[in-house]
């Protein structure tokens, strides 16, 4: 009974819980805390700091598309050898240990324009089928003297079953061919992609029967390169042109900053090392430097003529290469044009002749794998600029979920090191329908203060209030993406100032805002 | 949070009623009790604070919004130590005049059943304005939030004792089952806000009790334990009044092992989540674990706890056979609450009723002026009915509301 009075009680003032208790309190709390450097604008690939601390944009990149060794390439290609018996017609019946075929023939393996001499492989496998057409139990000894590792040749013994014309008795295996050297001058020693084989093909000594051998029976022996890999060539490599289409990112896919940058010095070298025993000829037909929005050429007369490789030689295995170099700066070209409109991306277009006078060494190109034709492509731009509405945008993911209720302010305090000031913009963005909606706009943050030297020593103090409310709350929920962008301004345009490695751009986030508490 | 609050308002009894009621002290027929079975059932509610007023409690408990200027006058007349408490029982209590124990004729068999809702807490005013106001009034100052207690127990006890027939003197070892309990203790806290707001700095030292929160509700059954409930009424020369001692509820609850224990003994400076590399804005942006932030240390273990015990001391005096007056001192030692005096006039009104009127201080809140009534009807019915702190019930502006109510019955 009195349990009852107390739960009726207990129901009975419960019952005048009509709502929640709700009270505001007004909260001053750092939410966030950063420090911007300029190794976080760009990639730390793309940067370095000198003795002075400047920074210099700077990018090297290898010019892949010149290597030449695609043209020695043996991959995939199958090399069948048919060795008949030598009978044209008729059956005999052949006693165990009986040979059949006996034959030394050369064959072909390479391409038309390539006249190969000598080949030794880096890696590599050999794959090699032995067919058998012929009734009978065979053992086939087949020779490669042209094949060799050190002073042993390649020699395959296949035993094979009985076969027909539908179905012949096979054999197979592979041979590692990591430093095995290819003598393709043939029987005679003075020919081209001729690789010299013999055949010897008798009556399995361990047969249970005699062969039945009939006319035009014959074992064919086919090999196939897998993985080869070329560590030297000597020969003819042909006579050849290809495109050479390069395109030198700089953001590596991110999104690349848009607007204008005043330079005041900058280079760009291209270095080309010839190893290789052929002679090239480089013509450029541009090099252009990209945004989305627009292109600029560079103009840089040197490379309107064409680039002559000469071969490089060989010395006994010690290669003596041939080179060529271009400096292209702000003194012999419009490179500060070409970089001034912040390219996110280079494209080097040019045609590539190797032997563009033939086989004038008497086939004796040489290829070493180690020591290849080799393009780089170098950029240094110091950084001493002038920003004109240069501006980075990302969008990031973000998830909010938060169940808060704030009236009041974000304070995002800023002390500028940097002499450009930014003009933020933040705008979230529903995937679903589409809709954004601007939680920032030209939120500014003063640059920096330069000397007479253009040195800023003290920074620049900036405070942008970003509205937080019970409607933006919402928005942030309802949003799945944020697109953040900044535009940075260097004041006096075309005036440059130097960016140095201690220059900073110091945040701190705050929330000033009344928080609705909620108690249920 | 408010569900707490709402049960101790609700069930908060005062440990002023726990005593021996001065009706059955005074009570014209000695052998009342000497002879047939007095089945008695209480239940008491009261809270009180020394600045939390009823306004407060009301938005608090029944909802609403709490704003205006209602914290700040709150706040203005805080001093750094505040208090607010509540006491609530309900009890069904059985005295057994038939029988003697030892073939003494003069002690009876009494057995009761209850139930006791007990919490406190004890706050600095600088905790109340943080909570209810925010930091924002106080950059480049510190707020001291320490100490800060809480306090809640919710038990059950079954016990069985021995009374005198004549004096009502007696005791009662009860069984505990405890149902609830959260013990918060911030010795420490001190929060200073920098004058641009941009760093925050806490030290704090702090433990944290909280029973098996697996279990809910009134059955729940989280610790047991046991507690002693006693009377000593002694008479006074030429039957003019009594001294009475009592205590209630002294004992121990062993909360079981599931029980959850935080603690933390920590200086923290926030400034916010570093986000040195701008590209982690490009990751989802996630606040810290902030049980790891402040360095709390967590771990389950049985806990004993001491059960929310009042003291009483009184003396009844009667003046005349219709006019008494009583004084005592009540005590509820924890961090929180002072001792709490009190007196009060007592007159037999017309046959069979009592009327009192009693001022009293201290406790968990500051003056309570307090009226009872009792009946006796035909020697066979018992009614009482009466309130601590009768101005609660007229203005929002009285620091506490109590009531009690109590009946009994005489079997032969």
């Amino acid at each position: 009974m009195k349990k009852l009075g107390l739960l009726l009680l207990i129901v009975g003032i419960a019952a005048c819980r009509k709502e929640p208790t709700v009270w505001n309190t007004e909260i001053v709390a750092p939410l966030a805390k950063g420090q911007i450097n300029f190794a976080d604008i760009l990639p730390d690939s793309l940067f370095y700091t000198d003795d002075d601390n400047l920074y210099h944009l700077y990018l090297e990149q290898s010019l892949t598309d010149l290597s030449v060794d695609s043209l020695l390439n043996l991959e995939d290609t199958v090399f069948a050898q048919s060795f008949t018996v030598p009978f044209t017609s008729g059956t005999i019946t052949l006693p165990v240990g009986t040979t059949i075929i006996s034959l030394s023939q050369d064959f072909e393996m390479g391409s038309d324009d390539v006249l190969l001499r000598r080949v030794r492989m880096k890696s590599g496998y050999l794959q090699y089928v032995v067919s058998s057409y012929i009734n009978g139990y065979l053992t086939c000894q087949y020779e490669l003297p042209g094949v060799s590792l050190g002073n042993e040749s390649v020699s395959i013994t296949a035993n094979t079953s009985p076969g027909d014309a539908d179905n012949p008795g096979e054999a197979f295996g592979q041979i590692d061919m990591t430093g095995y050297v290819f003598d393709l001058t043939g029987e005679s020693g003075a020919d081209y992609n001729k690789l010299f084989s013999q055949i010897t093909v008798s009556v399995a000594a361990d047969a249970p029967s005699p062969a039945v051998v009939h006319g035009q029976d014959s074992v064919v022996v086919s090999m196939q390169f897998v993985d080869p890999v070329i560590d030297y060539a000597l020969g003819y490599f042909g006579e050849h042109t290809y495109q050479l289409n390069e395109d030198i990112e700089f953001f590596g896919g991110a999104t690349a900053p848009t607007g204008i940058l005043f330079l005041e010095r900058a280079s760009m070298d291209l270095d080309f090392i010839n190893r290789i025993g052929v002679d090239a000829k480089i013509d450029f037909d541009n090099i252009q430097s990209f945004t989305d929005f627009t292109s600029a050429d560079l103009n840089y007369s040197p490379l309107s003529n064409s680039v002559n490789l000469t071969r490089a030689l060989d010395l006994n295995g010690q290669v003596f290469p041939t080179e060529q170099h271009y400096h292209i700066d702000e003194t012999n070209s419009g490179i500060l044009n070409f970089l001034g409109i912040v390219p996110n991306a280079l494209h080097v277009n040019a045609n590539v002749h190797i032997n563009p006078l033939g086989n004038i060494s008497g086939s004796n190109d040489f290829y070493y794998a180690d020591f290849p034709l080799e393009a780089k492509f170098r950029m240094d731009v110091p950084l001493k600029i002038g920003a004109q509405a240069l501006t980075f945008s990302d969008t990031v993911n973000f998830d909010f979920n938060e169940e808060i209720d704030v009236n009041g302010f974000l304070r995002l305090r800023f002390s500028n090191y940097f002499p450009f000031s930014a003009n933020a913009k933040l705008i979230a963005i529903d995937s679903e329908d589409g809709h954004t909606h601007v939680l920032l706009n030209d939120g500014r943050i003063e640059a920096g203060s330069a000397n007479a030297e253009g040195v800023v020593e003290v920074p620049t103090h900036s405070e942008i209030l970003v509205p937080i409310s019970s409607s933006i709350i919402d928005v942030l929920k309802m949003s799945d993406r944020m697109n953040i962008r900044v535009q940075f301004n260097t004041p006096d345009n075309p005036e440059t100032f130097p960016i140095y490695n201690s220059y900073k751009m110091d945040f701190v986030i705050l929330v000033d805002a009344a928080a609705k508490i909620e108690l249920n | 949070m408010r569900n707490y609050l709402l049960v101790i308002l609700l069930f908060a009894a005062a440990g002023l009623k726990a005593q021996t009621p001065i009706s059955w002290l005074l009570r014209s027929d000695t052998s009342y009790f000497d002879h047939g079975v007095f089945i008695a059932a209480n239940t008491n509610a009261e809270w009180a604070s020394n600045v939390l007023d009823k306004g407060w409690a009301r938005d608090m408990v029944v909802g609403g919004y709490f704003g205006g200027d209602q914290e700040i006058g709150l706040l203005n007349r805080m001093s750094p130590s505040n208090r607010i408490g509540a006491f609530g029982n309900g009890e069904v209590q059985f005295f057994n005049g038939k029988d003697s124990i030892f073939h003494q004729n003069k002690w009876g068999i009494q057995a009761g059943l209850g139930v006791v809702f007990n919490g406190y807490a004890g706050f600095t005013d600088d905790m109340f304005e943080l909570v209810y106001i925010g930091n924002k009034n106080h950059l480049g100052d510190t707020l001291n939030l320490g100490p800060t207690y809480f306090n809640y127990q919710a038990f059950k006890k079954f016990g069985v004792g021995v009374f005198n027939k004549k004096t009502l003197s007696g005791f009662k070892l009860n069984l505990v089952m405890g149902q609830d309990f959260q013990d918060y203790q911030l010795r420490k806290g001190d929060l200073y806000t920098s004058a641009n707001g941009e760093s925050i700095q806490l030290n704090y030292v702090g433990e944290f009790w909280q029973a098996d929160t697996t279990k809910k509700g009134f059955v729940a059954n989280k610790g047991i334990g046991v507690s002693f409930d006693g009377d000593f009424n002694l008479p006074l020369a030429n039957n003019s009044g009594f001294i009475s001692v009592s205590v209630r509820d002294f004992g121990w609850v062993n909360w079981s092992g599931l029980t959850n224990h935080y603690y933390v003994d920590s200086t923290l400076t926030w400034t916010g989540v570093d986000i040195n590399n701008i590209d982690s804005l490009s990751s989802n942006f996630a606040l810290p674990n902030w049980a790891d932030t402040l360095g709390v240390e967590r771990d389950q273990r049985a806990k004993w706890s001491a059960l929310p015990a009042w003291f009483h001391l009184r003396i009844l005096k009667k003046w005349n056979n219709k006019n008494a007056y009583f004084a005592g001192i009540s005590l509820q030692p924890n961090f929180v609450s002072i001792p709490m005096g009190y007196f009060g006039l007592n007159q037999k009104v017309a046959k069979g009723w009592m009327l009192s009127e009693q001022i009293s201080y201290g406790g968990y809140g500051n003056f309570r002026l307090g009226v009872e009534a009792q009946y006796f009807i035909q020697n066979k019915f018992y009614l009482r009915v009466g309130s601590a702190d009768v101005l609660g019930y007229f203005n929002d502006w009285n620091k506490g509301m109590s009531g009690f109510v109590g009946l009994g019955v005489h079997i032969d």
